[in-house]
């Protein structure tokens, strides 16, 4: 197979673990020899250590001022399209998904023909906090009401995307809510759209780092003024 | 026409309400809005220029209804009701700005960040 992968890691403040993260994925591709992968960082205007972390073990885009993580996958996303990538694929940078999933998410969008594929992780919810299974469930019951899509894991950072949904899917939106948004886009888009299950490994960083369930009600928040910008 | 306090709301409201639909109409024209946008936005600020036309009638309906007990409208009233039209117009336009703005900055900042990429060694 010569078709080119791109795996976007969007970091704010993760230098902390993204050496291990980045050599994992490494790790990971290298084993799957059939594909043609590179990996990328979008540090998005960190104040930590992320830049000179992500600059010694991978190709990185660094925006000037933290904008969100939106932003950063949107970044990513058209360096993809500007460097005619086959595939594209994100993957959140404080090492909540296994490498493993990467390639899961892979040979579904290179081998079943989807533009969007979504790893999900309560099409298993085993080992999740309760707290982050309401929070997310919040989320995709909102993601359903307000943009008529319905999908188990709306807020999963681990997405995959066809050269087809890279062109289609214009995200717009900077901050977290935009995980609901591509969803819509890929809708709006009449994308073929799939879930696959994966797990999501939870440690006392991630825990820390990921949102909380106030950041949902701001996620619902932007989500509502989102749709309203539509009109 | 006796100027009643009602009369001087209408004066006073009704130069600057359709001042908005025009402003909102060449928005349109300029394309800074969508066709949507302008309906939705049409609507709401001519529901708001029959309200003032019809602020006596309105107040009238409103108080034999019994949905509210208020006192006639008094001359600090007119004030404060275009001030708050005016208001409720200055906020969405600085919303949009913002937007504006901000995508801007976020274009930006992408097209800086992309030019400098690091590659991998």
């Amino acid at each position: 197979m010569n078709k080119k992968v791109l795996v976007i890691i969007p970091a704010y403040n993760e230098g902390e673990v993204l050496s291990g993260v980045i050599r994992n994925i490494k790790t990971e591709l290298q084993s799957s020899k059939d594909l043609n992968a590179d990996v990328m960082v979008v540090n998005d205007g960190s104040s930590d250590n992320t830049k000179a972390v992500a600059e010694k073990n991978t190709t990185t885009i660094s925006h000037l001022v933290n904008m969100g993580s939106g932003a950063a996958t949107r970044t990513g996303l058209e360096y993809a399209k500007r460097n005619n990538y086959d595939y594209a694929v994100t993957i959140d940078a404080d090492g909540q998904h296994l490498a493993s999933d990467l390639t899961k998410v892979i040979n579904k969008l290179v081998s079943e023909d989807y533009d969007l594929v979504i790893g999900s992780r309560l099409l298993s919810a085993e080992g999740m906090p309760s707290h982050r299974v309401f929070g997310n469930k919040l989320l995709n019951l909102v993601t359903g009401i307000i943009f008529g899509v319905r999908v188990t894991d709306s807020q999963s950072g681990l997405k995959g995307f066809s050269r087809k949904a890279i062109e289609k899917i214009d995200i717009r939106s900077n901050g977290f809510e935009f995980c609901s948004e591509i969803v819509w886009r890929a809708k709006q888009a009449n994308l073929k759209i799939i879930e696959v299950p994966i797990k999501a490994v939870y440690t006392d960083y991630s825990l820390a780092k990921g949102q909380s369930n106030i950041n949902a009600l701001r996620i619902i928040k932007n989500l509502i003024m989102q749709k309203i910008r539509e009109v | 026409m006796i100027i009643t306090k009602y009369n001087i709301l209408i004066l006073l409201c009704t130069p600057i309400l359709l001042l908005f639909i025009l402003r909102i109409y060449d928005n349109y024209k300029r394309k800074k809005i969508s066709r949507r946008g302008l309906i939705v936005l049409l609507l709401f600020w001519a529901i708001m220029t029959i309200g003032i036309l019809f602020n006596k009638q309105l107040f009238e309906y409103l108080e034999n209804s019994k949905l509210i007990e208020s006192t006639p409208l008094s001359l600090y009233d007119t004030v404060q009701i275009t001030a708050i039209i005016f208001l409720v117009y200055i906020s969405f336009r600085q919303s949009f700005k913002i937007e504006d703005l901000r995508n801007k900055i976020t274009k930006l900042n992408q097209e800086i960040a992309l030019e400098h990429t690091k590659k991998d060694k």
